[in-house]
Order: C-alpha cells, then structure tokens, then sequence
C-alpha cells in the first residue's frame, strides 16, 4: 500500500453539475482519487455514475464544478494528448464490420502506437483477456461478455496512466469477473490510477482503496472504505442466542441500549454510542445473566459493505 | 494525422459494406438492363445513359447509408472510443464524408469506364468528351447529399427519421442544383460549383454541431 498523503490526486471532481433539461442528474458532486489507487464509485442504477465518468473525460458538457484528470480539464482542446487515459464504457461498441484485432489495430493507432509496440500490444491484450481465438471474429458475431472483453482490451491496450472502467463487470460470467479483478490488481500493482463504477459491493470491496457513495447524483460519502465501516460501527449490534428463552430478558434494561427480539432465541441489542461499547456490553451481558437468562453464545455484529450501503443509499428503494 | 487513419479506416469499412457491393456490381448492372429493356433512347450511347442512372441512385444509397451509420455508430457510443483520444470530433465526421464519397465516385467512374467499353465494342467509338458532364453531375449531387447526410446523422436519433430527411432534404437538394444546369440557367461547372460550395458550408456546420455536442 502506497502511504497516505503522500501523492497527488489523479483524478478531482469538485462541486460538478450535470443536467439533462431540467432534470438534475449530477447534483454538485465531489470526488477525489488518489494517484496509484482504485476508486469505486457505488450507486443504484440512475444514481449518476455514468454521467460522472462521461462529463470526466469530456465527452459530455456540464454545467457546473470541475473536473481534472492528471493536471488536465479533459474537455479542453489537445488535452488527450496530454493525459493517456483509458476508457470502457458501460456498453462498449465498434463498427459491425470489424474484427477483434482490427478494431484494437485501429484504436492503438489512434492512441498512438506504432509499428512492433503496437502488434506486441495487441497480441499481448488478447492474451490477457483471453481473445486469442476471437482474433479474426467480426465485432457483430461477439457475445456481451466477449465484447466487455474487448471493451477491456481497448481500454489498457496504450497503457493509460489513469483507468476509468464503467461498470466493467455487470454483465460477466464468475470466471471473466475473477480475470477482470486480476487485471485490475495487476493494473494497480503496476502504478495505474483506476476508477471503476459498480452497483455491486463486493467487487467494491475487493478492489477499490477508496470509495464514493452515489445517491440521485449527490455524493454522499468519498473516501477510505474503512472509514465509512466506522462510520457504521455506531450502529454496532451485540447478537445474543439464549437457549431456552422464556422471556427474562424482557425485564432488563441498560441505559443506551435498546433490545430486540428479531427470533424466539435471538437477541439484538443496539448500543447508540459506539465508544460505550466495552462498557455496556459486558453490563448486558452480566444483566442478562442475572436476569436468569441462559446463554448459549453472544458475538459482536458489525455491520458489512452492504448494510452501509442500505442505510445510505438503499432505503429510498 | 487522425484525419488520414481515419479515412483509410473508413473506406475500409465502407467498401466492406453491402452498399458498396450494390454501387459495385448493382449499377452498372441496371444500367446495362434498363437499357436493354427501354425502347426508345433515341441512339444514346450506353455510357451517357449509365451516366443519369447513376446520378439518381449513388447519391441516394451513399447518403442513407451515411447518415444512418453515423446515427447508429453516434447513438451506440461508437465513437467515445475514438473520443478518449487523440481525435478531432470534426475528424471523424470528415473522414466518414470523405471515404463516402470518394466510394461513390470511384463507383460511378468504374461503371462509366465499363458502359463506354460496351459502346467501344459495340460502336467502336467512345464519346469520352461527353463523359466529363455526366461525372461531374454525379459527384456535385454524391457530395451535396453526403453532406446533408452528416448533418442529418449528427442530430437526429431515430434511424427512420434520419433516412426521410436524408432523401427528402439530401437528394432533393442536390436535385435542384443538378437540375439548374439540365435546365441550361447556369453550366454545369457553376453549378457544380455551388454545389460544392453547399455542402462544404453544411459539413462545416455538422462539424461545428457536432464539436459542442450538441447531440451526445
Ligand atoms: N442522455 C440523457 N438524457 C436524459 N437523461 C439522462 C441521459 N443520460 C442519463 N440520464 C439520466 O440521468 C440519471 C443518471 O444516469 P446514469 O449516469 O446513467 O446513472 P448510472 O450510471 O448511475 O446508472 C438517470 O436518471 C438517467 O435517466
Ligand atoms: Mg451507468
């Protein structure tokens, strides 16, 4: 792990708008990636993530904040030819009438390679992404996983110093979502910035250093991931199982606490304040028991990816 | 730099397509049919009649096919791709324009070089001079309707729309210019020349359309 604080943000979003007519669809959105690190930008469907990633690299206009790629506003004139980036839409499209190697031939010309650089390139993206036998195949014959993969292709074909990946892994099989995780750890290992967009958590958690939470095109949360899981241990939980429960535990009560029985047997209990926690859970504890509750085991819940993000970004839906 | 690979590409795809197969091998084909099968012409050489046949048709399936490959390749995000780049937005609406029409020309010379050869072997005279007027009406109406074609591709997302106001507003137009010189108000070189002219001006307007994106 690169330390902290020590390099410079690849990517900055600040206080970007973005509206379509009157609709709103990035509503003053802030967001910075790290150089060297992942960034994943979660959010439900509709929440905004595309529209930040296309108004980033410039392919669409906003309408207000700003958006810096490696130094550069990449919606100013020459500024692809300042910063190498990398780019799979969320649905990657060629003309019909290519093949594979054709469209990455043409792509790699464009980006500017040359001559040997760009067939050992090209050979060597194939390779990785396991397109070898698809090398002489038309674009239109391709299946949607083979086509992500050569979305993929493209996308690293020039070595981009920053990566930008739009839901790279909605639409793959198990085994093509493990090959596209490696690549990105490889990616990462080798010094690229890589920002990748997912409504899936555990891709999120696996890969990314950071992460932004999306909700109707406000960012609510941007930053380590840890740190948004201790946001959430606030609402920590102790989960007791009693065996024979004959309802003792009803008379027990310890200030800052709250006790529920989800299930005959099952106990939760919340503790508003997570500092307390040492405190009141062995005084629950010990309540408990001498309420003449027996207890069969008690563990501590903390709360996963994935109740963050219900409790951020889930509940409206 | 972009603008050369880019064309090179696109006439690589374009010569790939159907349409190019029908301007290939389908017009000189109806044209030899149409007259063989039409009574009376009056004497007129097989490489004068190809010469209208043409005129009316490669305009019409070059710049349907035009716009509706750049409507699909616009609206599918073909070109984000290119766009990430180091790509002129006006580049590859250009090199599209020109790999078209530079097609459609090749196409028409080629069935105008195969119709005199029949008049060659038939009459054995070829009326080359009388050519010069017939494929400067083709390219003036190819590139005229090309042009209309872009803008039409850069702006509109519907498929159907986009090829009524190709032929409507296109091929039209071109039809009128063309038609200023059959009707003798102005030579053929004038009007040729206001053609290109027209669809310079419309190009230039797609490009700018299409550098604001206007569309996307
Ligand atoms: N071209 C467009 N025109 C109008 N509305 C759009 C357009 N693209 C996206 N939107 C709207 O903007 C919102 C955000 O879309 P998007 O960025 O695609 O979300 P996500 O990628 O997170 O699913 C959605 O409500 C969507 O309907
Ligand atoms: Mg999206």
């Amino acid at each position: 792990m690169v330390k902290r604080g020590e390099q410079m943000e690849a990517i900055i979003i600040e206080d970007l708008v973005k509206r379509y007519g009157q609709f709103t669809a990035v509503d003053r959105a802030t967001l910075r990636v790290d150089e060297g690190t992942v960034y994943g930008l979660i959010g439900p469907n509709g929440a905004g993530k595309s529209t930040i990633i296309r108004s980033l690299l410039g392919l669409i206009p906003y309408q207000g904040g700003k958006v810096i790629v490696s130094g550069t506003d990449m919606s100013t004139p020459d500024a692809q030819r300042k910063v190498r980036v990398g780019y799979l839409p969320q649905k990657a499209a060629f003309q019909e009438w290519r093949t594979c190697e054709q469209a990455l031939l043409t792509l790699g010309r464009l980006s500017g390679l040359e001559g040997e650089r760009l067939r050992t390139r090209v050979d060597e993206v194939l390779d990785q992404l396991g397109l070898e036998e698809h090398r002489k195949r038309r674009v239109s014959k391709l299946s949607g996983g083979t086509l992500q993969k050569l979305g993929f292709a493209q996308a690293m074909l020039h070595e981009p110093s920053v990566l930008v990946l739009d839901e790279p892994m909605a639409s793959l099989d198990p085994a093509s979502r493990f090959m596209f995780k490696k690549i990105i750890k490889d990616l990462r290992a080798s010094g690229t910035t890589i920002l990748f967009s997912s409504h899936i958590l555990s891709d999120v958690e696996d890969l990314a250093d950071d992460v932004g939470l999306l909700q109707n095109g406000k960012a609510r949360y941007s930053g380590p991931i840890d740190g948004l899981e201790r946001m959430v241990s606030l609402r920590s939980e102790l989960v007791v199982e009693l065996a024979d429960d004959r309802g003792e535990w009803r008379s027990v009560s310890v200030p800052g606490t709250d006790i529920r029985q989800p299930s005959p047997g099952w106990l939760v209990v919340h503790i508003d304040d997570a500092a307390q926690w040492d405190v009141l859970a062995s005084r629950i504890v010990e309540a408990l028991m001498k309420a003449g509750c027996h207890i069969r085991a008690f563990n501590r819940h903390d709360p996963k990816l994935e109740d963050v993000y219900m409790a951020y970004v889930g509940g409206a839906k | 730099m972009s603008l050369g690979l880019l064309f090179k590409d696109e006439v690589n795809g374009f010569y790939r397509s159907k349409v190019m197969i029908a301007l290939l091998v389908g017009m000189p084909v109806i044209a030899v049919l149409m007259y063989l099968l039409s009574p009376d012409l009056g004497g007129m050489p097989l490489a004068a009649f190809t010469a209208v046949t043409i005129s009316s048709m490669a305009g019409l399936l070059a710049s349907t096919t035009l716009s509706v490959s750049i409507i699909n390749e616009r609206t599918q995000g073909v070109y984000d791709l290119f766009l990430v780049r180091p790509v002129k937005r006006s580049h590859l609406l250009v090199a599209k324009y020109l790999a078209v029409v530079a097609c459609v020309v090749a196409a028409a010379v080629l069935a105008l070089l195969v119709a005199s050869a029949y008049d060659w072997s038939v009459q054995g005279t070829v009326y080359l001079g009388e050519l010069g007027q017939p494929t400067l009406v083709v390219m003036t109406m190819a590139c005229v309707s090309c042009a209309v074609a872009v803008l039409v591709g850069t702006l509109v997302r519907s498929v159907l729309l986009g090829v009524i106001l190709t032929i409507y507003g296109g091929n039209q137009l071109s039809a009128v210019i063309v038609l200023t010189s059959l009707e003798n108000v102005v030579s053929t070189e004038t009007s040729a020349l206001i053609g290109l002219v027209l669809a310079a001006v419309v190009l230039a307007s797609s490009v700018v359309l299409f550098s604001r994106k206007v569309s996307s």
